[in-house]
């Protein structure tokens, strides 16, 4: 048989990366509290700086002296809420608010890899891959789709809504996150676009929140072109 | 018979199995202790619960489940709780040391340990069925006894019942707020280790059904219970038919041939309607043309992803309880004529549609209204690889400081694992991208991000 677990009480912990509702034993002392929560928060449990509200009572209760007690001593109950802070100094503390560059797949090292779906595509001749994929319906990053504006210059864009959109050239070539061919990236006037320059992480080019859209050069006429054209 | 064994592990998924076998146990009129209640009434319809219950001699049944942590805390709450009497001891297996939410102590170390006499409890499961069709795992992907140990058990599967059906329920880690620090390398390592042996995952984002609580159930502050309960109805929901007389997916084989058209693309998004607490339940007329345009609705969705900026593979539609087949095909006619709703070209597969009489079961004390009709939407669509994306730059973000990693490295694994892991599920990423690669861009459908 085993023992009986009946101290286990549902409590909510929180850090600042993590949050969660956890069971923990009111036996505990607040060591051995802070060592199982160094899993949890990633804060050395001598660096934690604990404190605890009680359900419906908001004024926090400070926990660092605690370090000898147990949680029962504090009466920890059910609902309540325990603030685990990082009380190392800054260039110490883990820093998960940073911007990474996501890894990407390259081209020539996802063709080499088998066992993925371009592959399995290419055997069964689906897709671009099909013997009837006629011209119309292959990707082609030929010439055809070659834009006519350049880096910089002031632009018409059509959106997919269908209205024509006033703004800058800003970027122009392939987005392998998204689809295959050249992209046009735009730095609207208004902040009708879709991203800020970053597209499914990756940065192509930098605009303020939602003044950047990126589109099928069809889309995009030099302004000295007439917006009826589009 | 075709029956199904569940599987549930770690804290998560034995806390999402209690909430499962709860709710199937009122839709099927079967007690807390296991008989059936002398009040269940005929409905007139064929059940075929003997999928996921076993009769004994004395009119007793038993869910055809086993339990799984690697500490004894859940599972004593399992043994101590009001379904008691429902498992048989022998079903519900607990270590003593928990993994510390370390995938590497779920996988290797403390898992090892008792692997052996959890993989026999499974045989013994296995043999007391007569047709068995497979299992339904339920855990996290985030805590390590549901990544590490649940990845250890689906490899040994993989092994033993290579024809058998695999499917999963994943919690997957919430977008803003992860429940333990090392979530993004848990989920990763044990994606990359279960792509080949999973047939079909159906991940239920935390996120996602915290703020269906918040938002449709009026929950301040949810508890797993609440969150639990909702996943049993998605569940309950995607189950229906392997339990009652149903018109799709009755075998689960099915789920993989409608809705996986190349294995490693294996991750539905799944959506569910209506999400109604009682109180608002009065204001709601709550058609089959409603329930089913509200699974195109992002508050819908267990994964927090946006259907309309990718292309569907598959989908099936499973509705239950009181409709009328004519206006299922006419909301999903016009489902099919809406410009958000995009196919791939060489995915035959199409919507394809379950329906189920049997209405959802209301949980006396739950949150979510009872109601006469339900839908539950499961879409191959490549916006999932929203939830890739954001996961692996949360690894990046980690694993380019090598931050952690010394856990694992202390629990006998090597650094290679996780690159390697990491390279797989990047390639995963590019699968789901070569899926529209070949989409025709000067015909109009231009694209715009």
């Amino acid at each position: 048989m085993s023992e009986s677990h009946s101290n286990m009480i549902p409590v909510f912990v929180k850090s600042e990366y993590t949050y969660g509702e956890r069971l923990v034993d009111s036996s505990w002392t607040f060591e051995q509290f802070s060592k199982k929560m160094e899993l949890v928060t990633g804060i050395p449990y001598q660096f934690q700086n604990i404190s605890i509200k009680q359900p419906g009572n908001e004024a926090a209760v400070a926990g660092t002296p605690f370090k000898d007690g147990t949680l029962a001593s504090v009466n920890i109950c059910e609902d309540c809420c325990i603030y685990i802070a990082d009380g190392r100094p800054d260039d110490e503390k883990l820093n998960l608010n940073e911007q990474v560059d996501r890894y990407e797949m390259p081209d020539e090292e996802y063709e080499r890899r088998g066992n993925t779906l371009l592959e399995w595509k290419r055997r069964n001749m689906l897709g671009r891959f099909s013997n009837d994929a006629t011209k119309a319906n292959v990707v082609s990053v030929s010439d055809d789709t070659a834009p006519t504006v350049s880096v910089g210059e002031e632009c018409f864009v059509k959106i997919s809504s269908g209205e024509v959109l006033r703004g800058k050239v800003a970027f122009i070539g392939e987005v392998p996150v998204v689809q295959p061919g050249i992209w046009v990236g735009v730095d609207l006037v208004t902040a009708d676009g879709k991203n800020n320059g970053t597209v499914r992480g990756m940065k192509l080019f930098e605009t303020k929140p939602n003044h950047g859209i990126l589109v099928r050069s069809g889309a995009v006429r030099a302004i000295a072109t007439n917006e009826e054209e589009l | 018979m075709r029956e199904v064994i569940s599987l549930n592990v770690g804290q998560a998924g034995c806390q999402i199995g209690n909430s499962c076998w709860e709710l199937y146990c009122l839709e099927h009129g079967i007690q807390p202790d296991g008989y059936m209640s002398p009040h269940k009434k005929s409905t007139g319809r064929e059940e075929d619960f003997s999928t996921f219950f076993s009769e004994t001699g004395s009119g007793k049944y038993v869910p055809r489940a086993v339990y799984v942590d690697l500490e004894p805390n859940v599972i004593d709450q399992v043994r101590t709780g009001e379904y008691k009497n429902l498992f048989h001891p022998e079903q519900l297996i607990n270590g003593k040391e928990d993994a510390a939410n370390n995938f590497a102590r779920g996988h290797y170390t403390v898992g090892r340990e008792i692997i052996d006499e959890v993989m026999e409890r499974v045989r013994r499961n296995a043999e007391n069925a007569d047709g068995l069709q497979g299992f339904l795992f339920t855990h996290s992907f985030g805590g390590g006894t549901g990544s590490g140990f649940g990845a250890l058990m689906l490899e040994q599967l993989s092994q033993e019942f290579s024809k058998k059906a695999k499917l999963e329920f994943a919690v997957y880690p919430a977008p803003q707020i992860s429940t333990s620090v090392v979530e993004p390398y848990n989920t990763v390592l044990t994606t990359h280790t279960t792509l080949e042996h999973a047939d079909c995952t159906f991940m239920v984002d935390n996120q996602a059904i915290y703020d269906m609580c918040r938002r449709n159930l009026d929950i301040a502050r949810p508890h797993y219970q609440n969150l639990n309960r909702l996943i049993a109805q998605v569940v309950s929901s995607v189950t229906a038919s392997l339990r009652f007389d149903g018109s799709l997916n009755v075998d689960l084989n099915e789920f993989q041939t409608n809705l996986v058209p190349y294995p490693r693309v294996h991750f539905p998004l799944v959506s569910y309607a209506p999400i109604v607490s009682a109180t608002k339940a009065h204001h709601e007329s709550n058609t089959v043309a409603e329930i089913t345009n509200a699974c195109f609705e992002p508050a819908s969705q267990m994964v927090k992803c946006d259907p309309r900026t990718g292309k569907y593979m598959a989908s099936c539609l499973l509705y239950r309880g009181d409709v009328v087949s004519k206006d299922v095909q006419q909301a999903v006619a016009n489902v099919k004529a809406k410009k958000s709703v995009q196919m791939v070209d060489w995915c035959p597969t199409g919507f394809k549609i379950g329906i189920c009489y049997e209405p959802p079961r209301h949980v006396p004390g739950g949150d979510l209204a009872p109601v006469n009709r339900a839908v539950c939407m499961l879409s191959n669509t490549t916006s999932i690889v929203d939830a890739w994306q954001r996961i692996d730059e949360k690894f990046d973000l980690m694993f380019n400081k090598r931050a952690f990693v010394h856990w694992y490295v202390g629990e006998g694994m090597e650094e290679g694992e996780f690159s390697e892991a990491r390279e797989d599920l990047a390639s995963l990423e590019r699968d789901y991208r070569e899926v529209i690669a070949d989409e025709s861009f000067d015909d109009g459908n231009m694209g715009e991000y």
